[in-house]
């Protein structure tokens, strides 16, 4: 066949965001990560005290932050609303007090679940488009990979 | 609006190629750094440095981890209906110098495999899409966390 039925692309790019964000409830539901290993309850076990702590040149609060600033570009691009940015700014924050922990994370669930409408809401599935929505989840995946890995050496 | 077979197809080959080739010379990148794949990761390191444990892995047994994992949705995609023992996927810890080399190029064999996988198939739904997307991502959360334990590997090789 030479086409796809949107719905099964939306289905299935839902199912892995969500898993990279929220984890799945059941281990049999599990695609591509271990079972409690999403973004939310890896973040959501780590003090700002940890995330602030530098492991070979880099911090989990600057991979979070990072992290977020690049799903925000990407879903305003999906959105018609690019703006040119300095990518360098998503590294500027090494490390974070408190609040400033609370407000990332935050920041994070919000950006999550914006982009969770976004992928709902598009209708225009192109090449463009395509790579956009698949570079989220393995952006967010390469470094939820690093990030678990530097919490090791906390 | 359907999609086009051969955009998603084009799509999911270049990130795949992308992560493990890294993003071809004057072209623009998906998700990575310019250089970064799992290829140019592995290349430069040593079966000793891929075998030094940090967090309780090592780039060995991580790097044999995402093979098996790309090999078994690979088939997944081809048909297969038998379920998988994953603890398998992490007998290996420690390598020599003939079992890295190996490793690295039953890596190759693989991602070759799944490019011709990938074009293979004649009707993309809901599963051989989440199986090639998640080929890509968990891939890419290995590869995330390979580099960070070489920081570590390079770190603790500058200090014996």
């Amino acid at each position: 066949m030479n086409t796809i039925n949107p719905e099964d692309f939306k289905t299935s790019l839902a199912i892995l965001f969500r898993e990279t964000f929220e984890g799945m409830e059941k281990i049999e539901e599990n695609v591509y990560l271990s079972h409690d290993t999403g973004i939310f309850i890896t973040l959501g076990k780590i003090s700002a005290e940890d995330a602030s702590t530098e492991i070979n040149s880099t911090t989990i609060a600057a991979h979070s932050e990072h992290t977020r600033f690049y799903i925000e570009l990407l879903d305003n691009y999906l959105n018609k609303n690019m703006r040119v940015v300095n990518f360098n700014q998503s590294w500027e924050i090494k490390t974070v007090n408190e609040d400033e922990w609370d407000d990332l994370r935050e920041n994070i669930s919000r950006v999550y679940r914006k982009t969770t409408e976004t992928f709902e809401k598009n209708e225009e599935w192109n090449l463009d488009t395509i790579t956009v929505a698949m570079g989220i989840i393995a952006h967010t995946a390469y470094h939820l990979g690093a990030i678990r890995q530097i919490a090791k050496g906390i | 609006m359907s999609i086009a077979k051969e955009d998603f197809l084009k799509d999911v080959l270049f990130i795949l190629r992308e992560t493990f080739e890294g993003s071809p010379e004057g072209q623009g990148s998906a998700y990575l750094d310019k250089g970064i794949g799992v290829f140019s990761t592995l290349e430069k390191l040593s079966a000793a440095q891929v075998s030094q444990e940090f967090g309780g892995t090592s780039v060995a047994a991580q790097t044999e981890h995402a093979k098996f994992y790309l090999d078994r949705i690979c088939e997944f995609i081809k048909g297969r209906t038998e379920k998988v023992n994953w603890e398998q996927s992490w007998l290996i810890e420690t390598v020599n110098d003939d079992e890295w080399n190996a490793l690295r190029d039953a890596v190759k064999k693989s991602y070759e495999n799944a490019l011709k996988t990938f074009a293979e198939v004649e009707t993309w739904n809901q599963d051989n899409i989440g199986d090639s997307v998640a080929i890509i991502a968990h891939t890419a959360y290995h590869l995330g966390a390979i580099r960070q334990i070489i920081k570590s590997v390079k770190i603790n090789d500058e200090h014996n």
